[in-house]
């Protein structure tokens, strides 16, 4: 796990002090060294995690005759026997390293080598050959790739915050990026938070070389036609995922140079990953869980109950309302995009307990929502699709009271104000109907936005996210669609970035997802949808394949999603510093999206009642620290903030154009 | 629905996790379930009738959702 950065040009030298600064803003993503390649046009840069080959491993690093460099962030966890297979096909190895296998197999297959990969993975790679830069993104946009692009050169990065470091890239928000925040919870790749800065979607490679830029993507998430699902029988696909799954984690697990611990959230995900580690390999295992001092957010006992099962050397921390108000300016100017939850907070503690603790990697449960059907959404959208198909009768719509069973205000108390919610909108011919609930409720947001701001989004308003499907999606079962859709949107713009790569990398520790290996998805995306969500019971395959790893107190739990105090954090028990300055009349005017008058009546508010905030207050607050506080520390006219002003020592240095120099 | 998918499916209900002690709710837990899983809709009458423990009276339902369909 590391940071890459890169400027490739049409023509002219690249700046190398600005790739240096761009290293230096990566540091905590690469603690261990850093390195540079650098040729007439182009310039690779690289922070290092180092975890396989501490010594071959070093970046960047170029195939046998140098004509083909990389700089990589992430792990190719097949690398071992795709290295076995290139060797076949007479490359030659010089280190043992993952790394090393991304050349030789652009050299052998192309674009046709990132099909060939099982990891997660950003890269940048400068092919000498064709003088063409290559960007690549894994599957499911576990690692981030930014990019910005002028008329005559392109920079990347794994953070926004390296290409900020170029004082010539405009810093503003954009609008659109807003939008869809304010909207949908996260950007829809390639767009971000800011005006001028990109992303390369998940699942995506790009070029740029001298017929420009261009994008397209080497894989796509498929489901089989609702009926046409190749297996039916529950023992067959049970263990079909339990060889998958067993597989992954192996893999994710074993092929590490350094220990790798995992986490126990108390849930069946992290559950399972963990004791798959201890009954199939033969390696201690440390168990790290994130407990909260507010009981109704605790899963302590959970956690205890699973790391004593399996023995593991546990350690936890625990998170009070008061660390998350400390923190947040820190988790932002790591997620580097307006968040609506408090949640990557406590995440953000722990991955600094990890680190601390001497571990680097973690094997965590995140993606089985996802891929196995365990959200509240997906529950949600069974009820209504069953709503749906007779709203007029006189029994369907208490089914709602079904829902969220885990939450202290759940619908089974407010009913009436349930039905009303869900109730809204029921067209079965709405490809998109399982999201419509959170998208309108998260939209609410909009009401805090200025009128220019408004008036500018109003005039250009988000096309419907249901007509990005893909045609055949119309086929699928519905549960399949609602999976889609929080696969290409939550899953990389949210969950694994402000609440995974991020919060893990600002304290220079990697995660692995074993439920996101490509082979599992692919298993899971191609099962019938009963053995994912079986009536209301979510993620029954998983469930039934692991009943003997799991205890039952665990297995037959309702699900309760990971979930932190948020507005309470900040009002409840008086305020941080910081908030005064980035709530004043004139930070919020200066940052031009929220209009003051509507800031000042929501923050009276959070300060007489934000432990009884509902979900729309407790966003909107959230919103608005998270967006002013992107804006005091990236937009604002404050030179760019950095942990260090150099990049880790050592650096390592290969530099083309002084040896063609010296040849001559 | 052929006669051995329904099976398979009545077989694999009892392995479901999910259980509520309300009466009604549980009845439309289980019309959910009958819904999604045979593609068949329910009249309200039908809530809470001993369908699942019947195979028979799944397979009269099939029929006559099939023959209407």
């Amino acid at each position: 796990m590391c940071g890459i950065c890169g400027i490739v040009t049409d023509g002219p030298a690249p700046d190398l002090a600005l790739v240096t600064e761009m290293m230096a803003q990566l540091y905590h993503r690469g603690p261990d060294g850093s390195g540079y390649v650098r040729d007439h046009q182009a310039i690779l840069g690289h922070t290092r995690l180092a975890i396989i080959d501490a010594t071959g491993g070093v970046q960047p690093l170029c195939n046998e005759d140098g004509t083909v460099w990389v700089t990589f962030n992430g792990e190719i966890f097949n690398y071992l026997e795709l290295a076995a297979e290139l060797r076949d096909c007479g490359h030659q190895f010089r280190t043992a390293s993952d790394t090393e296998v991304i050349v030789h197999a652009w050299e052998e297959w192309g674009a046709d080598a990132f099909n060939r990969f099982n990891g997660q993975w950003a890269l940048g790679l400068w092919d000498r050959r064709k003088r063409q830069l290559v960007l690549s993104r894994d599957r499911l946009g576990v690692r981030p790739l930014y990019y910005h692009r002028t008329a005559h050169a392109i920079a990347f990065a794994s953070e926004v915050k390296a290409i900020f470091a170029d004082p010539a890239v405009p810093r503003e928000f954009d609008p659109v990026g807003l939008d869809q925040i304010f909207t949908y919870w996260s950007t829809i790749a390639p767009r971000t938070p800011f005006a001028g800065i990109e992303q390369l979607p998940p699942g995506h490679l790009a070029t740029y070389d001298s017929d420009g830029f261009r994008s397209r993507p080497y894989w796509q998430i498929e489901f089989p036609a609702k009926g046409h699902e190749p297996g039916q029988d529950l023992d067959d696909n049970a263990a079909g995922l339990r060889e998958r799954l067993i597989e992954a984690t192996r893999l994710r697990f074993e092929r590490s140079d350094v220990p790798v611990g995992a986490y126990l959230s108390g849930g069946i995900d992290s559950s399972v990953t963990a004791a798959v580690i201890r009954n199939f390999t033969n390696v201690p295992l440390n168990t790290f869980s994130l407990r909260f001092a507010e009981a109704e957010f605790d899963e302590g006992g959970y956690q205890r109950l699973m790391a004593q099962r399996l023995g593991t050397h546990h350690q936890d921390i625990v998170v009070s309302a008061r660390d998350i108000a400390e923190v947040f300016p820190d988790v932002v100017w790591h997620a580097e995009s307006p968040i609506l939850r408090a949640a990557p907070a406590p995440l953000f503690l722990l991955s600094k307990l990890v680190r601390q603790s001497g571990y680097k990697v973690v094997v965590t449960g995140e993606g089985a929502d996802e891929v196995l059907g365990g959200y509240d959404l997906y529950r949600e959208a069974r009820v209504r699709d069953f709503w749906a198909r007779d709203p007029k009768s006189a029994r369907r719509g208490r089914a709602v009271e079904l829902l969220y069973p885990w939450m202290a205000r759940n619908p089974s108390q407010t009913p009436a104000f349930a039905r009303g919610f869900f109730g809204m909108g029921l067209d079965p011919s709405d490809t998109a109907m399982s999201h419509r609930p959170r998208w309108n409720s998260t939209s609410a947001l909009r009401t805090m936005l200025t009128a220019d701001l408004r008036a500018e989004l109003a005039a250009r308003p988000l096309p419907d996210r249901a007509k990005a499907m893909p045609p055949t999606s119309a086929s699928w079962d519905p549960l399949a669609r609602a999976q889609w859709l929080e696969m290409t949107m939550l899953l990389p713009g949210y969950i694994l970035a402000s609440q995974g790569d991020r919060m893990l990398m600002a304290n220079s520790v990697e995660g692995r997802f074993p439920f996101l290996d490509p082979n599992v998805v692919e298993f899971a995306n191609a099962l019938p949808a009963r053995h994912k969500l079986f009536g209301l019971d979510e993620k029954f395959l998983l469930k039934y394949a692991f009943a003997d790893l799991v205890p039952d107190e665990i297995l037959i739990r309702p699900k309760q999603p990971y979930r932190a105090p948020d507005a309470a954090s900040f009002f409840a028990a008086g305020s941080p510093d910081w908030l005064d300055d980035v709530l004043s009349p004139s930070a919020l005017l200066a940052a031009g999206v929220f209009e003051p008058s509507k800031i000042a009546g929501l923050v009276e508010k959070a300060r007489q009642r934000s432990g009884r905030f509902g979900n729309t207050d407790n966003m909107r607050v959230l919103a608005v620290l998270s967006t002013q506080l992107i804006h005091q520390q990236f937009l604002a006219n404050n030179p760019a903030r950095a942990d260090r002003e150099a990049p880790p020592e050592p650096l390592h240095i290969v530099d083309l154009v002084r040896r063609e120099k010296e040849d001559r | 629905m052929t006669r051995a998918a329904v099976d398979r499916i009545l077989r694999e209900r009892a392995f479901l996790w999910n259980a509520t002690d309300d009466p009604e709710l549980q009845a439309l837990q289980t019309a959910i379930f009958i819904e999604d899983v045979f593609g068949v809709t329910l009249a309200d009458e039908q809530f809470g009738s001993n369908l699942l423990d019947d195979p028979a009276a799944i397979r009269v339902l099939l029929a006559r959702s099939t023959s209407l369909g």
